[in-house]
């Protein structure tokens, strides 16, 4: 919004990309809610996590913070950990 | 020039973004699902990343978001691979339209193995539990 006023095209491209995440969280809501089976709502836990990713790249582009990329870096991390142990507590509750 | 590049690649980013939300919700299946989120996301981070080094070429940007790619590039297939691997574990149901299934296989050959006596027969007790598919 500051930063992005004497670039028109950017602008509306940051403007686009935030509206298709927008609608991409609401989608991965719908099946949040609706999945009929747990590692159904797993996967939508990796695609809000990707989709984090990109809006914190979008409002890098918006605010030129590029400070925020080591937020990228620590939830691609994060969301990585969170899937494997994930797998190991359902692999753990299986076998019992 | 670089304000088109940076803007075309921003898009298609979220674009790929928000194909992979859409096949999340339209499939029919968690390994489907999977299918979609495992390459169409990371395909739209890596791209998005791509666009901000390019707005703003200073080293430590590139560096970290190096990083970001190889994280993703790295961690996703096998996320996924886990997650499949315990969902059919768990007997979570397929759709439509599958061709082979390998993991069943190794399954009923293992429980044939184990049921039978003699280990040297287990070719024919092969052969006749894959019909059970």
């Amino acid at each position: 919004m500051t930063s992005l006023e004497a670039y028109p095209v950017l602008s509306f491209a940051v403007n686009f990309s935030f509206a298709c995440l927008t609608i991409a969280l609401f989608a991965g809501l719908y099946r949040l809610l609706t999945g009929p089976s747990l590692p159904d709502r797993i996967v939508v836990m990796d695609l809000v996590a990707s989709l984090v990713i990109g809006l914190i790249l979008t409002y890098i582009m918006l605010t030129g913070q590029t400070v925020y990329l080591n937020v990228a870096v620590a939830i691609a991390l994060l969301v990585f950990m969170g899937t494997i142990a994930f797998a190991k507590y359902l692999n753990r509750r299986i076998n019992q | 020039m670089m304000e088109w590049i940076t803007a075309l690649l921003l898009m298609t980013g979220a674009l790929f973004m928000l194909v992979a939300a859409i096949g999340v919700v339209k499939l029919s299946d968690v390994y489907m699902r999977m299918h979609a989120i495992t390459k169409a996301a990371s395909l739209g981070a890596i791209l998005m990343l791509v666009a901000v080094f390019l707005w703003y070429p200073q080293w430590i940007v590139g560096i970290e978001a190096l990083m970001v790619v190889l994280f993703v590039i790295f961690t996703s297939p096998i996320g996924a691979h886990m997650i499949a691997r315990v969902s059919h574990h768990m007997g979570v149901p397929m759709g439509e339209g599958y061709v082979m299934d390998e993991l069943q296989e190794e399954k009923n050959r293992q429980a044939a193995q184990s049921g039978e006596e003699s280990p040297g027969t287990s070719g024919m007790h092969e052969k006749v539990d894959t019909d059970k598919l």
